[in-house]
């Protein structure tokens, strides 16, 4: 418990970082209309997969530099060694990037939506897909930080190696919002949303051993 | 067989290029792939045994 | 029977164990494939709907099935790397990758040549293709991990928990695609139903198939061999097999 306070108030200490990430996916957004069209009609059927796939870059490029501090200043290798169950500690650093990065989003979703002349009911039924979704985008993007914390490689690493294990969040999430709630996609994104937060954060502290040992 | 002339196999109904293509292709992967590692093998062995001998020396 | 086993993880039993088996297979992948291609190429009938084109199922479907156990059984040595920690199945993850990419561009490539007569189109995103590439992707992500992390063995453990990984989310992400589209033709070989073509067609078919594994594991086998005289070369066996 400690620990999600102490995340969170160092999240709320320099809100940069998620006023970076809504600020890009609203640029990214706005880029649409203005490379393909700004009429509405066409705009609109794009709107739920455009808004989709902003959250899920926003969420591998905020990833990237989640763990980097932890890392660099060894906090991550004595969180490795502490007493606290090692999968909590990884719960909590994906429950962190939630708030910090696809919390803002969500809460964007109408606004971004607007952009795309979506109407209000799908609108609705975005932001109930990317309530279900977007945890899941956490806990992987969290896994793939986990496996390149410490690497300096280029900041297209993460995104590669965790981009294909997003797809199914990503094809259950559009589908979802797209056919207006149909019962099956959303029983399935919840059962998939259910197995990654019991799996994903073991996953999670396989790497961090890993990682730490690097 | 399955063709009756020789032209009628290289014209393949038609379709001579995407099916030649790809059995090129695929003679090309396969054994482009094995004659590479061969000589990645081969040529490591004489690095190292060159490397020996500048040693030795 | 265990120490049967275990004398094979050994780098030096291994590599001079395994080198009797090279001709083997080069034999045998060679007159298998070479079969197996006159069979398809010049015996096998035209189908009555794809005409000539359907020859490039021989080289597509095996393509298809290996890229995915070549993946597979890249998992399956990653397992073992990890659980028992044996030096020659990290050495077998970091050779197979580069392979069964490979064999995944190749089925991508011959895919869509063979879409392009059947549909019109060099791409499409039917369910099929789209899980190659992304299978294509799965590889990419641990050879990207690979080259990153260095040669070191906490980098080896890295890339092993990411194919595991993989392997798990693989059934997920290939329904998910199938539930998103659906347009490609149902698989034309498995080996629990009767297939839906004659044996004039699954016969080359499945000699191809037999002839491309025979390929993939002379393939690994020989780069298997040369990373593990290459990590071993300080060690003693190595040392003196050079000096021959």
């Amino acid at each position: 418990m400690m620990l999600l306070i102490r995340e969170l108030k160092i999240m709320l200490r320099s809100p940069a970082g998620a006023i970076q990430s809504l600020m890009f996916a609203v640029l990214v957004i706005a880029l649409f209309p203005l490379a393909i069209t700004p009429d509405p009609d066409q705009l609109e059927p794009l709107g739920i997969g455009l808004i989709w796939v902003v959250t899920l870059l926003s969420c591998l490029l905020a990833a990237d530099k989640s763990l980097a501090s932890d890392y660099a200043d060894g906090s991550l290798e004595q969180m490795v060694l502490s007493d606290y169950p090692l999968w909590w500690v990884c719960l909590v650093k994906s429950m962190a990037h939630w708030v910090s990065c696809a919390l803002p989003l969500l809460l964007m979703a109408p606004i971004l939506g607007g952009m795309l002349a979506m109407p209000l009911d799908r609108i609705g039924w975005l932001m109930a897909s990317l309530i279900l979704g977007s945890p899941i985008l956490s806990l992987f993007c969290i896994l793939g930080a986990m496996l390149t914390v410490g690497l300096n490689q280029s900041s297209a690493l993460l995104p590669i190696l965790i981009a294909p294990f997003l797809v199914p969040t990503l094809i259950l999430g559009t589908q979802w919002a797209t056919t207006g709630g149909e019962a099956f996609y959303g029983y399935m994104l919840a059962a998939l949303l259910c197995l990654s937060l019991v799996t994903l954060p073991f996953a999670t502290a396989v790497v961090a051993k890993i990682a730490v040992s690097r | 067989m399955s063709f009756e002339t020789i032209t009628a196999f290289l014209a393949m109904g038609g379709y001579a290029t995407y099916v030649f293509a790809s059995y090129g292709l695929t003679a090309l992967t396969l054994g482009g792939l094995l004659l590479a590692e061969s000589r990645r093998h081969r040529a490591w062995l004489q690095r190292q045994g060159s490397r020996r001998r500048s040693e030795e020396a | 029977m265990w120490r049967w086993f275990h004398q094979w993880g050994s780098p030096k039993f291994f590599y001079h164990r395994s080198g009797v088996l090279i001709p083997v297979l080069a034999l045998a992948s060679g007159l298998i494939l070479g079969a197996g291609v006159f069979w398809g190429l010049l015996i096998a009938p035209a189908d009555y709907q794809q005409g000539e084109s359907v020859r490039i199922m021989y080289v597509h479907v095996p393509a298809a099935i290996l890229a995915q156990s070549s993946y597979a059984m890249m998992a399956v040595m990653a397992l073992i790397s990890l659980i028992w920690r044996l030096k020659i199945a990290d050495a077998a993850v970091q050779t197979v990758a580069p392979i069964g990419a490979c064999i995944t561009l190749l089925a991508l490539a011959t895919g869509s040549l063979w879409g392009k007569p059947m549909w019109g189109t060099y791409w499409v995103w039917d369910a099929r293709l789209t899980s190659t590439l992304i299978l294509f992707f799965l590889f990419a992500g641990v050879l990207a991990l690979r080259n990153a992390a260095g040669q070191s063995q906490t980098a080896g453990r890295a890339a092993s928990v990411l194919a595991v990984i993989g392997l798990l989310n693989l059934p997920i992400i290939k329904y998910s695609v199938d539930w998103w589209f659906t347009l490609h033709q149902p698989a034309s070989f498995t080996l629990t139903d009767r297939p839906a073509m004659p044996f004039s067609m699954w016969g080359p078919l499945l000699m191809m198939v037999v002839g491309f594994y025979a390929w993939f594991f002379l393939a690994w086998l020989i780069r298997l061999r040369h990373e593990l005289v290459k990590r071993e070369r300080r060690s003693d066996w190595v040392q003196q097999m050079m000096k021959q």
